[in-house]
């Protein structure tokens, strides 16, 4: 196993991005600097971002996903679409076999709903994307939290809260049990004979379940890693339960590092009474990175950025994640406890910015808008790679999923100034060693 | 297309995404997959190249959802003898083929089954931006018990399997034609993406399915994707005749095609004022190509060996959902009582132009060539008698079923287009762009 300079934890590097218009700070399709000559529903962009953050090492292309547009902000979607606040949003099981075609080690995490789909369908996708990119996918376990998805989806009612993570639970047993469905030498492939496969080393799955059935082996043979790397992000007590006991690496939102540190400590302790050990699972917390050759340029960067974001357009984006209509509040008014259906863990966040001091909702609108509350690190590449290193020591995570500004430069510029600056500190790898997603996220 | 001028074919490769595509024991044929991995995207770049030299119309990429289990109550002999397994999703491939070529079109099988109609026009949207508008897609509602025993439901009453297609594509339809042109506005110094008054709302509430949202996607290159269907029983011929803009059927011989043509073509025009040359019919072949007649008859002879009788029994166990082990071999097929896919067991039955057919030669002709005419000879053979399927059983061109991969579509791209090419049956370049051109073109 690699390490960096004696006694340096090494970080894990992904980028935070969404096959849309925007990724998830509002309003960059309008900067002047964004996905100039390149149109995010066509292949050339993807191939390009793919070999971008392969040049620069990263673990893996991290594709979020929502499946219906926000409503939710003045029980509307028109602020959604006036301003493209993660509408129109793509598929993003398409994109992982060209990104893949257009990389070697990259690895590709993909989010894709539990809810809507079926155990049996669900393992038969994934598998054969790890074939098609030779062992380098995790998938994203998400449950569906928003009214607009199950409308969408013609579902007269929301899954409750609690019950979302039961289903995942059963959801994920089957989804194991197709994975390991064929033994490993079940394929003998003897031209001469005929036979492809021992039928007897190919198990039928059977589950009568709570939510569930199926009733077959799987339809795919065993993949480079059989199964792909389990990723979740739960942040409510029983979120985090789930994930203490099935991800391999987890996905946060914390605005500071005392609240990464909270998050990170919890979870860790979580997998330990599962059985697991503490470092088994690793814990990759959101960054957004503006960076530029002085501090000034990237300040000022920042400010136009943020100067660019109407206000509805940033309520619009929060309203739909945590389930409230924040166009009741007043903009000077504090936003308090309020009981969302919604992801629980961004209201927290954004509630923990100022470590327990009121929050504004024009305030709280102002860091959702550019990072959905995540940390800003803005300045010249050592301002950011000083950041960066407190906040992965003091944070106690194992490395940071890069939010997109204007795409494909803010990679770009992030791979030829910060990397090799991380890289001078021994705090990121300098080649990969291995060629699967699950090698990567192990390797330290 | 001027007067006189010969009637010209589409083509179209038809393959899964799998060990071996229709064709069962494929894979033993010394020429199948040398080096290639069909689970890896090379093979399908290779695949799409090939077929773009070839200058089809499309790759048509076939699927079933699970292991076939009728025969003997178990996948065993499925598995046995790869009868169509493995076989992996088939949309993954679909942009690794179109980011290989810059004209070949896909069509992708996706069954209405287990897949709300708001996430499949989602996934067929993005694929065909991804395509620049290449997709068509071809529409199944599944059938089997297999598939249903695998996604955990309980199979639907066939009567009513149409209506709730019918209503599916309702919803589908809604969803694409939702963003009016120009909702896209764009407006870098306003900020103003798109304007919400033309990007309207489906809200459905009908019988079968439920949907109340905007469609996530712009509109895609194609607005839709090329609709393609497989219609054989009445209901399934009006669904088709209705929908499609083309339609696969599968039978043995000329006689059966123009009267399948003849039918279709009253409903097309008749019953649902569909405008001429709008609606193409394609029927399925399996070529086999040789320097010479002698050679083309021993590649056949060879092929007919990789068969395993086992193999193909599940295989039409599997399709006709009937357990072939409850019959002996030499028992004649057209006694037995079948329900299944309607339209192939009709052909089956007068491959040998109404003869006796025994369990044991229909599971060995299945098995290799789903009962499509199998046209064995040099290219100039193969034409004559595509030649006569296209004057004379109203095809409007051929899904090509394959042998051992990729070296079929080899071969037929490198001996049978020119020859197609040389008596003006053919396209000599690609003149459109997306899928729907290229099957407009003629």
């Amino acid at each position: 196993m690699s390490s960096g300079a004696v006694g340096k934890k090494m970080m894990h590097l992904l980028s935070f991005v969404q096959h849309g218009v925007i990724n998830h700070a509002q309003l960059m399709w309008a900067h002047p600097r964004d996905k100039v000559g390149y149109d995010y529903a066509r292949p050339p962009y993807w191939q390009d971002l793919g070999r971008i953050l392969e040049r620069g090492k990263f673990d893996a292309l991290f594709l979020a996903d929502v499946l219906a547009p926000y409503d939710v902000y003045k029980d509307s979607y028109d602020d959604t679409v006036r301003y493209a606040v993660q509408c129109p949003v793509h598929d993003p099981v398409a994109l992982v076999p060209i990104i893949g075609c257009a990389t070697e080690k990259l690895g590709i995490g993909i989010t894709i709903s539990t809810t809507f789909d079926t155990p049996y369908g669900m393992s038969r996708r994934l598998s054969t994307l790890d074939h098609l990119t030779e062992g380098r996918l995790g998938w994203n376990v998400v449950t569906s939290y928003s009214q607009n998805e199950f409308k969408a989806m013609g579902m007269k009612e929301m899954v409750p809260h609690e019950e979302r993570y039961e289903r995942a639970d059963e959801f994920i047993e089957v989804c194991c049990r197709l994975w390991d469905s064929w033994e490993d030498d079940a394929i003998v492939a003897d031209a001469e004979t005929g036979i492809y496969a021992h039928p007897e080393k190919v198990h039928r799955v059977v589950h009568q379940g709570k939510y569930y059935n199926c009733a077959s082996p799987s339809f795919v043979r065993p993949s480079p890693q059989r199964r792909p790397v389990i990723w979740q992000a739960g942040q409510s007590p029983r979120g985090r339960d789930y994930a203490a006991k099935h991800a391999e690496a987890v996905f946060s939102i914390q605005p500071t590092a005392k609240a990464m540190r909270s998050y990170a400590d919890d979870l860790r302790a979580r997998a330990v009474s599962q059985g697991r050990q503490p470092q088994d699972v690793k814990i990759i917390f959101a960054l957004q990175v503006v960076v530029d050759e002085t501090r000034e340029a990237a300040l000022e960067k920042l400010a136009k950025m943020r100067a660019k974001i109407p206000v509805d357009a940033a309520l619009a984006i929060m309203s739909g994640h945590i389930g409230y209509d924040f166009s009741k509040l007043a903009l000077d008014e504090h936003v308090g406890r309020i009981e969302v259906e919604g992801i629980r863990g961004l209201l927290e966040a954004v509630l923990s910015t100022y470590d327990g001091a009121p929050v504004t909702l024009r305030e709280a609108a102002n860091f959702y808008g550019i990072s959905l509350g995540a940390p800003v690190a803005v300045g010249d590449p050592t301002d950011v790679a000083d950041l960066m290193e407190q906040l992965l020591d003091d944070g106690h995570g194992d490395g940071f999923n890069i939010m997109a500004t204007y795409v494909p430069g803010c990679y770009q510029e992030f791979v030829d100034l910060v990397v090799p600056e991380l890289q001078k500190r021994g705090r990121f790898r300098k080649e990969y060693t291995g060629s699967t997603l699950r090698h990567h996220l192990n390797e330290y | 297309m001027a007067a006189n001028q010969p009637k010209k074919t589409h083509l179209l490769g038809f393959i899964q995404h799998g060990v071996n595509s229709h064709a069962t024991g494929m894979w033993r044929h010394p020429k199948d997959k040398v080096n290639w991995d069909f689970a890896r995207p090379e093979y399908w770049q290779h695949m799409a190249r090939t077929m773009e030299r070839g200058l089809f119309d499309a790759m048509f990429i076939a699927d079933e959802l699970a292991p076939y289990n009728t025969y003997s109550n178990s996948s065993d002999e499925t598995i046995r003898w790869a009868v169509q397994c493995p076989t992996h999703e088939p949309s993954t491939i679909v942009p690794i083929i179109t980011t290989a070529t810059k004209h070949l079109g896909v069509g992708i099988t996706l069954s209405t089954a287990f897949e709300h109609p708001y996430s499949m026009s989602r996934r067929l949207s993005s694929l065909d931006h991804l395509s620049a508008g290449r997709i068509a897609w071809n529409i199944v509602s599944s059938y089997s018990k297999s598939e249903w025993e695998a996604y955990g439901a309980e199979l639907t009453e066939r009567a009513a399997r149409y209506d709730q297609l019918e209503e599916y594509m309702e919803v589908c339809y809604k969803l694409w034609d939702s963003w009016e042109p120009g909702a896209v506005v764009a407006d870098k110094i306003s900020g103003i993406y798109a304007d919400p008054s033309r990007v309207h709302e489906v809200n459905h509430r009908g019988h079968y399915y439920r949907c109340r949202g905007r469609h996530f996607c712009t509109p895609s290159p194609q607005g839709r994707p090329v609709m393609w269907q497989a219609g054989s029983s009445p209901r399934g011929r009006d669904f088709a005749a209705k929908h499609a803009e083309a339609i696969f059927a599968v039978h043995p011989n000329v006689q059966r095609m123009r009267q399948y043509s003849d039918d279709l073509n009253e409903r097309m025009f008749t019953k649902f004022n569909r405008p001429e040359g709008s609606v193409k019919l394609i029927f399925g072949i399996q070529p086999i190509v040789g320097a010479s007649r002698a050679e083309a008859l021993e590649k056949q002879d060879a092929i007919r060996a990789l068969v395993p009788q086992q193999g193909a029994l599940a295989l039409i166990s599997g399709h006709f959902g009937l357990d072939f082990s409850q019959y002996k071999p030499d028992e004649i097929i057209q006694n037995i009582e079948i329900f299944g896919i309607q339209g192939m067991y009709e052909s089956i039955v007068h491959s040998r132009g109404g003869g006796a057919v025994t369990v044991a030669e229909a599971a060995q002709l299945y098995g290799l060539q789903f009962s499509m005419p199998q046209l064995v000879g040099t290219s100039a053979d193969i034409v004559d008698q595509m030649e006569v399927f296209l004057d004379q059983g109203g095809a409007d061109g051929f899904m090509l079923l394959a042998t051992y991969t990729p070296g079929c579509f080899e071969e037929f791209a490198d001996f049978v287009v020119p020859e197609l090419q040389r008596r003006e049956r053919f396209r000599t370049r690609y003149s459109g762009s997306t899928l729907r051109d290229h099957l407009l073109e003629y």
